[in-house]
Parts: structure tokens; sequence; C-alpha cells
């Protein structure tokens, strides 16, 4: 046992990267084996803008707000399910227990799982902006684009944490309904589908409650579409809540695994 | 097990969330002020109180004041112009936009029963009555030297009328003093002078210009001559009841100070305008009555209007109602409305008196159907706003009213736009006060639910060439800038409309972008304020003419218990020739025709220019 722990000091940062890799690596190979979740998670927000955005578009305007807003719809999703639905399975499974056993470096788990909501946020935005410059006519000047892909995929965070800590509350056959219960109404309430001056007053003075809200009008404001609050109060919120529910979540893993 | 990680994460989560929704509040588009129904309370300038209305047009009772600052204090009027000072502290009324008026007088009326309360609710802040209960003289006076609060327009008036036996005056079931054939009219004047009367009024009505057949017993022309006479000795004025020219052309020679009626028998003639403007008589012409005579429904119309509506009394319904019985004759009101320009251009003075208690007519609200039909007769509506105001106060000698000037009492009317401009306007009161105390005013029909639309389909024809309407609170731009948009419009009465009638309304602007769903258009409130709802449930199909650029408009229906809630929407196509547009409100899915708030015509999407002209709508 000693021989073999004295021995590996030499390329210990080697293996170290080399298992978040592989981490990664088979966290993708997981999820690419499980196609319905990938596709839906990516086809999802898409689907919805071809509805919405396309084809009951009668302008531009329409198409750029939707732009953003289902853009942070399909991040929360890949978010909320890649993290939540399976943290939850993998607890059922005793994946965590077992992982705990091998020789992985501790945050590799979860980075791998954070890797994979971003690139799914990326590609889910990258879809909607290609769909939303060919389809429904929406220019945006360089700039925009490119800071709107990075409010989106950045936005992913505090889902994750958000996910992770429902996966930690959840069992793997409840997590789904849980997230879904989640995930829909703060759509709607965060003027996600609808913008909030179509909601009733009461819902629309209240969507500041939701990150969703905040993340929402941070892509808003960089199509010029926000409803004019401060950039540091949005980001401030959803640094909190990032933070927050990571915090909430490790300490319940390190309580119960 | 140490918790103090989750417990501070949660917190931290609760407390940047909590502050999020705090301050966001503000950045989202308030409600509207005028949206809101609630009555205003209004300051005070009663006694030891004080109050200001800032920057406001004033119609002092002759001249206007584009631009001025007025102080109330302790009743009365403390200062008015330009460049009056108001002092810190001071309560402030907002008078952007608004025209602050002397209360109005009615200088004909006869009031009886809630006859004060209700004219004082549509601004008629004194009334002079022509026949009434001498007995009430003595407390009528008291209340009107009074400064203090009252819900009660003060009240002159000539108590009992010379008249004789049987005539005109004596048939209300009530016992009155009359002058037999042989008496000494002089006697007769002196005993109305001792009971207190403010001024004394002659009746000279036989009946021949209402009927072929009956006639009525009435005072001769020596009476007339010799009350005249008499009412002068004793320092009264002598004002008298004519219906015709003869008659008129009498008592003007006999020296009347005014004729309370014009007659209506034939226009006048050159004769008698030369020698009512020699002798210096007034005329208080009463068109609302003789409207009356010709049963042309201008009574039914005050009361459908929804600016006047919600404030009348089941009486005054009532009474706006009611017509006279008989084949109407229109040639009364067309001599009565020819008649008044004549003595009008010849410089005669007018006077603004409606005959309140008459069939067509109601306390308060007559006065304003009475001020347009003053304007129909030729008077600017400057002039018929004096009418109502410095013209009756200077003929009657009320010293302390009619005119808006420092140390006057504080009778004052407030009205959202500009009377002097469009007299329709006196309609849309925002205040009154009385002896400087604020006049509520809570909504008669408040207990009943919303309004019931007014009868009537048209909404509007754009005839005049206003923007105005028949009912309702108007015709007005609307943009997305509301919602924080950018796109703009505007809208102008244009003459040659639909069908070859005389106006149209042309809505154009440019849709921009910044809103997700942009809008800019003409949106029509058929209630007495922005947004306020009525009950349209009766109406079944929203029906108007319309000609543009070929684009698609939307027609939306705002309705339901929420100012803020979505419009139900339907879209038309403008093209280049004239068309009419018909939709049935059963189309508009999702609207409560039950809280009718506004009908709304816009251009949205796609970005640019937009005109159309629109005319005849109609909610049928």
């Amino acid at each position: 046992m000693n021989t073999l722990a004295h021995a590996t000091p030499a390329t210990g940062r080697h293996s170290l990267l080399r298992a978040r890799l592989l981490e990664a690596k088979y966290e993708f190979l997981g999820l690419l084996r499980t196609p319905i979740f990938a596709l839906l998670t990516l086809l999802f927000p898409l689907m919805f803008y071809l509805l919405f955005g396309v084809a009951m578009n009668r302008g531009g305007n329409v198409g750029q707000y939707l732009l953003a807003t289902y853009g942070v719809f399909g991040v929360m999703g890949a978010a909320l399910f890649g993290f939540g639905v399976t943290v939850a399975m993998d607890r059922d499974h005793g994946l965590l227990a077992l992982k705990r056993a091998l020789p992985v470096p501790p945050g590799a788990y979860l980075m791998s799982k954070m890797a994979m909501a971003l690139l799914f946020s990326a590609i889910v935005s990258l879809l909607l902006a290609v769909t939303a410059s060919t389809l429904a006519g929406v220019s945006l000047a360089p700039g925009q684009w490119l800071g709107l892909w990075l409010v989106h995929v950045a936005g992913a965070l505090p889902f994750c944490a958000i996910g992770l800590y429902i996966g930690t509350l959840a069992s793997g056959s409840a997590a789904p309904v849980v997230v879904n219960l989640v995930y829909l109404p703060l759509s709607f309430l965060s003027g996600l589908w609808l913008p909030l001056s179509a909601l009733p007053d009461a819902l629309a003075r209240l969507a500041p409650v939701w990150p969703s809200y905040h993340h929402a009008q941070l892509a808003l404001k960089v199509v010029g579409m926000d409803a004019g609050q401060p950039v540091a109060m949005h980001v401030g919120v959803l640094l909190v809540v990032t933070i927050g529910f990571f915090v909430l979540a490790h300490a319940r893993l390190s309580r119960r695994g | 097990m140490n918790r103090i990680p989750e417990v501070l994460a949660a917190s931290a989560i609760a407390v940047a969330i909590a502050g999020a929704v705090v301050w966001a509040q503000p950045s989202r588009p308030a409600v509207p002020e005028s949206a809101a129904t609630a009555p205003v309370t209004l300051p005070s300038g009663g006694e030891s109180a004080a109050f200001a209305i800032s920057g406001v047009r004033v119609f002092d009772g002759e001249r206007v004041l584009p631009n001025a600052n007025v102080i109330v204090r302790d009743g009365r009027i403390e200062a008015v112009g330009a460049g009056v000072a108001i002092p810190e502290g001071l309560a402030v009324v907002e008078g952007a936009g608004r025209t602050l008026l002397p209360g109005f007088i009615d200088a004909h009326t006869h009031s009886w029963g809630d006859a004060q309360r209700d004219a004082l609710r549509y601004g008629v802040t004194a009334e002079l009555d022509m026949f009434g209960d001498w007995n009430r003289i003595p407390a009528l006076r008291a209340q009107r030297e009074s400064l203090a609060a009252t819900a009660l327009a003060d009240l002159w008036t000539a108590g009992a009328t010379v008249t004789t036996a049987g005539g005109h005056g004596t048939q209300f079931g009530i016992a009155v003093p009359t002058l037999a054939p042989g008496d000494d009219a002089g006697d007769f004047v002196a005993a109305r002078v001792a009971e207190g009367s403010d001024y004394i009024k002659l009746i000279v009505e036989d009946f021949s210009t209402h009927s072929a057949e009956r006639r009525l017993p009435t005072i001769t022309p020596a009476q007339v001559a010799a009350a005249i006479a008499a009412a002068q000795a004793g320092e009264r004025l002598a004002l008298v009841h004519v219906a015709s020219q003869a008659d008129a052309l009498h008592a003007v020679g006999s020296g009347a100070d005014g004729l309370v009626h014009v007659f209506h028998d034939a226009a006048a003639s050159p004769a008698f305008v030369a020698a009512a403007k020699q002798a210096g008589t007034f005329v208080t012409p009463t068109l609302s009555v003789i409207a009356g005579f010709a049963q042309d429904g201008s009574g039914a119309a005050l009361a459908d209007d929804a600016r006047l509506s919600p404030w009348l009394e089941a009486g005054q319904r009532d009474g706006l109602a009611a017509t006279f019985p008989g084949a109407p004759r229109p040639e009364a009101l067309d001599n009565a409305l020819r008649s008044v320009a004549a003595l009008h251009a010849a410089g005669v003075d007018i006077l603004a008196g409606t005959d309140a208690g008459n069939p067509g007519t109601a306390h308060g609200a007559s006065i304003h159907g009475e001020l347009a039909l003053l304007v129909r007769a030729g008077l600017t509506p400057g002039e018929a706003l004096a009418a109502a105001t410095s013209v009756p106060a200077r003929r009657f000698g009320l010293a302390d009213r009619g005119r808006i000037a420092s140390g006057l009492r504080a009778d004052l009317v407030l009205v959202e736009g500009d009377p002097t401009a469009d007299i329709a306007d006196t309609r849309a009161i925002a205040g009154i006060w009385k002896n400087g105390h604020a006049v509520p005013r809570p909504r008669v029909e408040q207990a009943a639910g919303a309004p019931v639309i007014s009868a009537g389909a048209l909404v509007a024809d754009f005839e005049d060439g206003g923007t105005g309407v028949r009912f309702g609170h108007g015709w007005q731009v609307t943009t997305d800038a509301m919602a924080g948009g950018h796109s703009v419009a505007t809208q102008e009465a244009v003459s040659g409309g639909a069908s070859s009638s005389r106006g149209a309304l042309r809505v154009s602007g440019e849709i921009r972008p910044g809103f997700a769903f942009p809008w800019a258009g003409s949106m029509f409130h058929p209630g007495a304020q922005p947004m306020q709802p009525v009950d349209a449930s009766a109406r079944s199909e929203l029906v108007f003419q319309v000609r543009g650029d070929g684009r698609t408009y939307q027609a939306m229906l705002f309705s339901g218990a929420s100012p803020q809630a979505m419009p139900a929407m339907q879209s038309f196509t403008a093209g280049p020739e004239w068309s009419e547009v018909r939709i049935p409100l059963s189309a508009f899915a999702g609207a409560d025709l039950a809280t009718l708030r506004a009908v709304a015509i816009t251009a949205g999407l796609p970005e640019g220019g937009f005109e159309l002209v629109i005319d005849q709508v109609e909610l049928r």
C-alpha cells in the first residue's frame, strides 16, 4: 500500500488531469447513450422557437425577444436536467458512494457534469442563433451575437447549482418531476415565453424572485429589450444563487452521499 | 453536525432575491394615474386652509391667462397670475392641460328640492331662481353670505312673480299672490320687495306662441310698465318673461332690465335688436328649454354624455328624458338661435340660463348644454363662458362672484382640456370648489357597477372637424412608449370622410424597434375616465370605415377587471379605397363586454411608417 502510494507522485498531476478528462468523456458518452435526453434538451427550445418565433411571428422584434428568452429556457433545461436528474439517479445507483472509493479527484464528478451542461447550453444557444438569423430574420451586431452566447452559456451555472441541489434531495424517479415542477413555472413566470407585460400585474411584479428572470434580463439587455435594471443586480443575484445552492448541495452530499 | 454554511447560504439567497424584488419594483411601468377610477381628494382652501393650482390655464370670467398660478386661502382667491409664487408647504393641484373657470351662474332656474345640490355637483355654484317659495329667502341670504363648506349652490330668487289670476305661474298647485286686472302693480311689487325678493319677475304669457287654441290670462301692457317702474323704484331689477317678439318689444320699451327668455315666435327683428341694445336690456335666452319645445333630444344627449352621466341622480335623469307635450316645434329653436346671434352681434348682453326644472333639463347638467347651444348660436366659447360667469355677476350685482380675481369668493371649476377652444370641455370636470372648499363628487352610479354604454351606436363620425366623440372620454393616441417602446403616432381630424361625409380621423406614425410587440395608433375610451369600464354587453358588432396604406392593422378591445389586462385582438387590412370593417364582438376571444374599457385601432409589426384614416366608428 505504502509503496504504491509513494510510486505515483511524479505522475500524479498527469493522472489527475487525465482522470478529469476521462470523467468528462464518459459523462459525455453516457449522455450520448441516452439520446432521448440529449435530443429533448437540445430540440425543445428550438421547437418552441420555430413555432412562436418563426411560424407565428409577424415581424422582427418577436424573433429577437424570443431568441434571448428561449436561449435562457434552453440552458435552464440543460442544466436542471443534466444535474438534477442524473445526480439523483447516480445516488440511487450508489454511484456516488462508489466514486468516493475510486482514486478520482473529489471534484471531477461535478466538473464533468458542469462541463456537459455548459456544452449543451452552448449548442442550444448556437442552434437558436442560427435559426433566428436565417428563419426569423433577426439581425444583431457581431458583438451582440457573441455577448448573447456568452450570457446564455454562463447563465447555466446557477441552474447547475439548483439542479445539483434537487439531485441531492430527490430520488431518481422523483427528480424529473421535481425538475419539471421548477422548470416550467419558472420559465413562464420569468417572461421567457411571453413578455411580463402580458402577465397579471402581481405575477409580473414578483418576477425578480426567480433566478431565470435575472438571467433573461441579462440576455435581453444584450439585444436592447430588457426592463432597464442594472446589470450588477442581475449578476449579483445569479452569483448568490449559484454559490448558495452549491453550498447547500455540498452540505447535503457530505452528510448523506 | 454543523449547519452554519447551509443556513448562511439559504439566508444569502433569500436576501438577494428579496433585495432584487424590492429594487426592481419602481422601474416597472406604473399604472397611469388617469387610469385609476377612485375619486381624487382635492385640497381645500376653506377657512384657515389654503392650496394652489399651478401652471393652469385660467378663464377669469372675461379673458384667458394661458399659464397662471392660483392661490386659494380662507375661502377666497388670494392671488392669480403668471408670476404668483406658491408659498412653501402649500398643497398644489397640477394645472397643466387643465382650465380653471369661475363657478358657473345659471341665470334662470326653478330651484326646488335637490336643485342646489344637483347644480353644485356640475360646477354651477350659483343659481338665479325665477319663481319660488319666498319663505326661504332669509335662509338663502344667510347661506350665500357664508364662507362655510356646503354641498349646495347659492341661490337668489324672484320669490313670487308678477302674474295674474289663472295666469302662467299659478298652475303649480301652490297659492301665489296674483295681480287682478284692475290692481295697482306698484303695491304688488312693493309687497314682493318687502318679502325679500332679490329681483322682480314679470310674466307676460298668453300662450299664443305655444298653442293655436289655448289662451292664458296675463298681465296688461300697462301693468308691465307700472311693475317695471315699481321694481326699479324699489332698487330691484325688473325681469320679464316673454314668449313673443311683440311682448318683448313692449317690455324693452318699458325699461325692463332683462328678458329671462328669448321669444321664439320669430327671429329678432332689427327694430327689436336696436331697441334692446339702446335700452341696455340683457337677454337670458334659455335655449335649453326652447330646445325642449323643438324636442330635438338635446336633453337626452346630455344624459348620454359619459362625462356628465355618472353624477346624474334619478330625478335629473328623468328631467333630461322628459319632453313637453304636443308636436315638436323645431322652428322655435331656429328662431331663438337666430335671435341670439343677432342680439349678440349687436352687443346685447347674453346670459346663460337653462330654465332647469322644466322637461328636458336638469339642474347643473343643463348649463353644459346651454353653453354648447350658445356657441351654436354664434358666441365664441369664451363669450359663452362669460355668459355663464362674469356677465350674470355684473348684471345681477353679484360683486364677489363670476370672476377669478384676488379677493373674490373661491367658487371655482377645474376642467380637463380647454373649453375656450372646445366648449364641451366644460363637461370634463376635474374639481369643484365652493367657498374654497373642495366639493366631494362621488359618482351616483358607483354602487350599480359599470355604467351601461350610452344609447346610440355611433362612437364617432368626426363630422365637426374635431377628434370628438358622441360619448366617452374621446380618441387618444396610444403607443408602446407606455411599455418602454419607441413607436410614435399622431392623429388629426381631416376633411373628407367615408361615403362623402365631412370629416374623418387620420392616424399616422412609425413602428420602431425597442419593444417585443410594438404598437401605435388611436384609442377610444367609452367611459368618462380613461379605461373606466362600461357595460357594452348589449352591443354585438364593431363597424367602421377605413382607408390606408395596405398594411394590416389590429382592432383591440380592452376589458376585464384590470386596466393592464391583455386586449383581445382582430386584424384587418386598410387599402387605398374606403372600405367597411365589420367585426362581430364575439370574435374578440376573451373580451368581457360587460366591462369594456377601450377600443383601439393600431398598427403593429412590421416596423416602419403607417397611415390610415378611420371614420364612422360604431359599436352596434
